[in-house]
């Protein structure tokens, strides 16, 4: 476009001052007549090579990434608030201790993946119930969080 | 016969007019609400729940330790960096910024503003002064010089020393304007980087929000915002109102030699580039964005309850951590923004005051040269108008930026 825009005022430019210092009369005509031939070729050149040539994709664009460490940190905030909730649920309704991990998604709404619960104390169950303890355990936070559990 | 006919017609027009002016009205009247729909609600003060209980209380400290937590956690080095390197906003510490925007502290010094604005133009007027001298000495050596052409003086001779005349004008017209247009190419640059670092945080903000619909809806968008849009405006629009502006000298050189025409092509072209991309994508990206938001926000409410036994944390207004997070993002979205349309302002703000004074210098010129006649006046008047396209090339990346920051910002609105 500079040299575009560089050439036609040139052109311009010197046809201007020749026209000015060329004398009347038909040499003066013929002079002036030339030189607007030029500048009518100068101007519509560079329409002519426009359709010639294969371009680019003018609209290609570059993909925008997201902040995924941002996202990490959110899903990160809400596991540890979930796990505490978890060890007080399990704590008042089945009076057992528990270790848990919760796995959040890092997308919209971070929803739960799953929980992984580790039960560190059964209280006053006996050795026999634990079994049953930990398949009931697993029921319970599969259908109040509705994501797999793991509960060992 | 004629008097009833004449009544008649008389009548009807009244009608006409008065149908056509409830019309006006009524359209107006529903623009207004439209756009009342998607205001904000409220300023700070009023949009601040006000805490009547404990409970909620908890709840909106509970939302300030988890925004400062979730601030932290945002990855905003290259942002600063950039800032760094603006005047305005060298060492502003950004996140504080953006938590005074969040809690209503920050406030704009309008007076100093004003002040600042004005003092800027007097300072671009008053550079501007000895090149008004020179155009003024020109247009009225040109002028005498005509006045001799029919004396004694040879046609050809007044012919050359006009023409000499009007090219040395020409020189100092366009030694101002290079200034000015590189102010205005260094904005559109300046406002694309301001996209590619802003938009990246806004989408990640908007996805934490509980935008997903939205923001993979604004992903594509802003990145041909950034990129196509851009990339069209500084490599074809605005070259092409410098092609126009140089074709407006150059038409009037000499009489033999017009480019008139030339130069009102590159016009059209330019105007219709600017509409289709002001009209296309605004209209397009506002629909799409509104209804995207609205889904999300359908969805947002529809997940609280699709797991069974979700136990509210604190208060009734933030009855879930995940809404805690969501809410605390979505602060500091809104804040982001708030912020990018300070900084669009700040960067757009120095070459429209820039255009203003050429333009004033401009039409000052062609005024104090019009009595001296010649060629001088005429030029400088429609240079004046023809520099308007390039501002207005300017403005339009402006406005397009700054109706994408204003659909992000506003879609939280909707969710919640």
């Amino acid at each position: 476009m500079k040299a575009y825009v560089l050439s036609i005022a040139g052109i311009v430019l010197v046809i201007a001052a020749i026209s000015i210092i060329s004398p009347s009369g038909k040499m003066g005509k013929f002079i002036k007549g030339t030189g607007r031939l030029f500048i009518l070729v100068v101007m519509v050149a560079p329409f002519a090579t426009l359709f010639g040539e294969k371009k680019d994709s003018f609209f290609r664009t570059e993909e925008m990434s997201t902040d995924e460490s941002y996202l990490l940190r959110c899903a990160q905030i809400l596991s540890e608030e979930d796990e505490k909730e978890i060890t007080e649920y399990l704590n008042e309704t089945f009076s057992i201790t528990a270790e848990v991990k919760v796995f959040r998604k890092d997308t919209t709404g971070f929803p739960r993946e799953k929980i992984e619960a580790k039960i560190t104390d059964f209280g006053i169950i006996g050795q026999g119930g634990h079994i049953d303890k930990t398949e009931d355990v697993r029921k319970a936070l599969e259908e109040r969080y509705g994501c797999e559990a793991v509960v060992s | 016969m004629n008097f009833n006919a004449t009544l008649v017609s008389r009548i009807r027009y009244t009608a006409k007019k008065i149908k056509r002016r409830r019309r006006i009205f009524l359209l107006a009247l529903l623009l207004l609400f439209i756009v009342a729909m998607f205001l904000p609600m409220g300023s700070n003060e009023r949009g601040r729940v006000l805490a009547e209980s404990d409970e909620e209380e908890a709840a909106l400290e509970q939302l300030g330790v988890t925004v400062d937590e979730l601030l932290e956690s945002l990855d905003t080095s290259e942002l600063e960096a950039y800032l760094d390197t603006l005047a305005d906003f060298k060492d502003v510490p950004l996140k504080e910024k953006l938590s005074s925007l969040i809690t209503g502290d920050y406030a704009l010094d309008y007076s100093s503003l004003g002040e600042s604005v004005l003092h800027f133009v007097w300072k671009e007027a008053e550079t501007m002064l000895p090149a008004f001298a020179v155009i003024l000495a020109v247009a009225l050596l040109c002028g005498v010089l005509n006045s001799l052409k029919n004396g004694f003086l040879h046609s050809t001779m007044s012919d050359i020393i006009n023409f000499v005349g009007y090219i040395s004008v020409g020189a100092v017209v366009f030694a101002c304007l290079v200034d000015v247009l590189n102010g205005g190419f260094s904005a559109v640059s300046n406002m694309k980087k301001q996209m590619d670092l802003i938009y990246p945080i806004l989408l990640t903000l908007m996805a934490a929000s509980g935008g997903g619909v939205s923001a993979a809806i604004y992903r594509p968008a802003v990145a041909f915002m950034s990129g196509a849009i851009t990339n069209l405006f500084s490599t074809v629009v605005m070259p092409i109102a410098v092609v126009v502006i140089v074709l407006s000298f150059l038409g009037n050189l000499n009489e033999d030699v017009r480019t008139d025409k030339l130069g009102e092509f590159f016009k059209s072209v330019s105007k219709w580039i600017i509409g289709l991309a002001l009209g296309i994508f605004s209209v397009f990206l506002s629909v799409q964005g509104i209804t995207a938001a609205q889904y999300d926000g359908v969805s947002l409410r529809a997940a609280k309850y699709v797991i069974s036994g979700s136990v509210p944390i604190v208060g009734g207004f933030l009855s879930g951590g995940v809404e805690i997070v969501v809410a605390g993002s979505a602060l500091i979205k809104n804040a982001l923004g708030s912020f990018a349309l300070f900084l669009l302002f700040g960067v757009l703000l120095r070459p429209v005051l820039l255009f203003t004074a050429l333009q004033l210098f401009l039409r000052l010129s062609a005024a104090a040269t019009e009595p001296a006649g010649g060629k001088i006046s005429a030029f400088l008047s429609k240079l004046a108008g023809d520099t308007g396209y390039f501002l207005a090339a300017i403005l339009s990346v402006g406005f397009l930026y700054f109706i994408t920051l204003l659909l992000i910002i506003f879609s939280t609105g909707v969710m919640f």
